[in-house]
């Protein structure tokens, strides 16, 4: 722990981060207004004390839809990460460690990632329709892939050690030398790669909703904010400034964390392509 | 080197295959009858449904839907949309090579720009030219696309009145028209990519850098340009042009959601437009469309590995 807060870059990830995550638990301390209450005698009104962000075409205060927005944007990228951890673990694991399911899964994943950018998630959400559910479903299907790679990669190092064919010889089961032995040892490089992914999740949420893909109005994502606000570039340009730059520091406070904690974790990765993955947009 | 491309070209069948079976299988996710989707919230009879569903080939099982789908798809046949009145095939053809132009322009703006920095950045490590790019391409990396896009056109568009701030105009009505058009997006597509291409021409050429021969390079006398652009970059390729792929990937990824801000008729805003109208013809046209080209360029990205060190053979 001490090791994690004394690099610099994980240290700024929290720094970044920290206002950000709170400022989303404490959405309701924070901002006296409703995000979606109506107020049309303030319609567009620029920065002020009242409303520090301004209001939109709707009167309703930027600040507290920026701030309820995040918990939506954090709520469906944080989901997808996990769902993305589960998935992309126990086929990484069972590819890596069982060659009859290895060609099998990284058939179906390599073609996944086959697929340029945001596409396959357009492509999940055209099918199963519009719902923050079916955001996290389709951010799902296009990073699993990406944990699944490392996990295998982890799982075929792993598996050639000394102390698994001593487990084996002991007479362990497969199992047990899989979820007991092996797995434990790839946590550091799964960590990274969720942390990324954590990140890359922003970005695609806030771009699905931007392309009116994503969470449904009136419910306020940082995406879809910005997507209202285009109409209004002219007259009201800050309706998409602030909500781009509440995206682009959450994004860079995570990418850093990511950076720190695989200095730490993962030192061979050090300065190798960095952050590919997170790059997708 | 013949034996790799050869291998390299039959490999490229079964990726081709797997994608477009992917494409048939996710389009089909949809719970339901997609019928419905198609005719949306009017109040029709079932026989109706019924017709719609037989015309659509629906009722018949889904393995059967499959195999007379996959050989249309691969030929290039990809159905009739209800909503252009049109083939499929024609609708994207019309519309690609706006696509193109802006991720191939947007690639070849980021290999210039990014080339020459990541190269200096390397030779001159931790120096100031180092330490910003390597800021600049940490900021950059986390902008999303769409509001670059924006800033761009308060900046340039509203405050400076430099660029028109959207719409498209065919090359045909003038060059001027054309790329005035064009800049704001490819430069918005492109920056975030720079940054990439520059940390990794950075990361590879330092590592080049520090073998031996080029120590040797240096110790017989040789000029430090040629040192670095014969002796270094020539060995540190391998990864920047697998980079350069990728990039080209990502900018056709990338161009769904540019075009979309710039009001491009492209491909991208068509599958987004479809996916909004669920029109699954062009959905499923466009995204193998646009997946198909990224293969290929993959292809040519692999294929060029050989011709840059003919060492390389198929694992």
């Amino acid at each position: 722990m001490r090791r994690l807060f004394r690099n610099r870059l994980f240290f700024l990830g929290v720094l970044i981060l920290g206002p950000i995550f709170f400022a989303a638990v404490a959405a309701p301390l924070l901002s006296p207004f409703d995000p979606v209450q109506l107020d049309t005698a303030n319609k567009l009104s620029p920065m002020s004390w009242v409303h520090p962000f301004g209001t939109d075409e709707y009167g309703r205060d930027l600040l507290a839809r920026v701030l309820y927005g995040s918990r939506i944007s954090l709520r469906v990228s944080a989901f997808a990460c996990v769902l993305t951890t589960i998935l992309g673990v126990i086929l990484g694991a069972l590819a890596g460690y069982c060659r009859a399911v290895d060609a099998a899964v990284s058939r179906v994943m390599d073609g996944l990632m086959n697929f340029p950018g945001i596409i396959l998630g357009i492509m999940v959400i055209a099918a199963l329709g519009q719902s923050e559910t079916n955001v996290i479903l389709s951010m799902t299907i296009m990073y699993t892939p990406r944990i699944v790679r490392v996990v295998r990669a982890s799982v075929l190092e792993v598996k050639t050690f000394d102390f698994v064919d001593a487990a084996r010889v002991v007479g362990i089961g497969d199992l047990r030398i899989l979820v007991g032995h092996i797995l434990p040892h790839i946590i550091a490089p799964l960590t990274v790669q969720v942390t990324f992914g954590f990140a890359w999740g922003i970005l695609v949420e806030s771009s699905l909703s931007f392309l009116g893909l994503g969470t449904p109005p009136p419910a306020p994502s940082w995406g879809n904010i910005i997507s209202n606000g285009r109409e209004f570039i002219r007259t009201a340009p800050w309706l998409m400034v602030f909500p781009g730059l509440i995206i682009s520091a959450t994004v860079m406070g995570l990418n850093l964390m990511g950076d720190g904690l695989r200095d730490i974790l993962d030192p061979r990765l050090r300065n190798t392509a960095r952050r590919i993955g997170t790059a997708l947009e | 080197m013949w034996t790799y491309i050869i291998r390299r070209l039959l490999a490229f069948i079964p990726t081709v295959f797997i994608a477009v079976t992917l494409i048939f299988i996710l389009t089909r996710l949809a719970p339901g009858n997609p019928v419905w989707a198609l005719i949306g919230d009017q109040s029709v009879s079932a026989e109706k449904i019924d017709q719609v569903t037989k015309e659509l080939g629906l009722d018949r099982p889904v393995l059967a839907q499959y195999v007379e789908w996959l050989p249309k798809a691969l030929t290039g046949d990809l159905g009739f949309s209800l909503f252009y009145k049109k083939p499929v095939i024609d609708v994207i053809l019309e519309r690609f090579p706006i696509t193109l132009s802006i991720a191939g322009l947007s690639t070849v703006l980021a290999i210039l720009i990014a080339l020459p920095i990541g190269i200096l950045s390397a030779t001159r490590q931790n120096s100031l030219l180092d330490n910003l790019s390597m800021i600049f391409s940490t900021v950059w990396i986390s902008l999303p696309s769409f509001w670059l896009g924006f800033l761009f056109i308060l900046l340039f568009s509203v405050f400076l009145r430099w660029f028109p701030s959207s719409g498209y105009r065919e090359l045909s009505f003038g060059f001027g028209l054309w790329a005035s058009r064009l800049i704001l997006p490819v430069l918005a597509l492109s920056l975030a990519h720079i940054a990439l291409l520059v940390r990794m021409t950075r990361s590879s050429m330092l590592e080049v850098l520090g073998n031996e021969y080029i120590v040797a390079a240096r110790a017989k006398g040789l000029k430090e340009a040629k040192v670095i652009y014969k002796h270094a970059l020539r060995n540190a390729f391998i990864p920047i042009v697998t980079v350069i792929g990728l990039i080209f990937a990502l900018s056709l990824g990338g161009s769904v959601i540019i075009e979309n801000v710039f009001a491009i008729p492209g491909l991208g805003q068509l599958v987004t437009t479809a996916a909004l109208r669920r029109d699954y013809p062009i959905i499923e046209g466009g995204v193998l469309y646009l997946t198909f080209i990224s293969l290929v360029v993959n292809l040519l990205v692999d294929i060029s590995y050989t011709l840059i060190n003919p060492k390389i053979t198929y694992e």
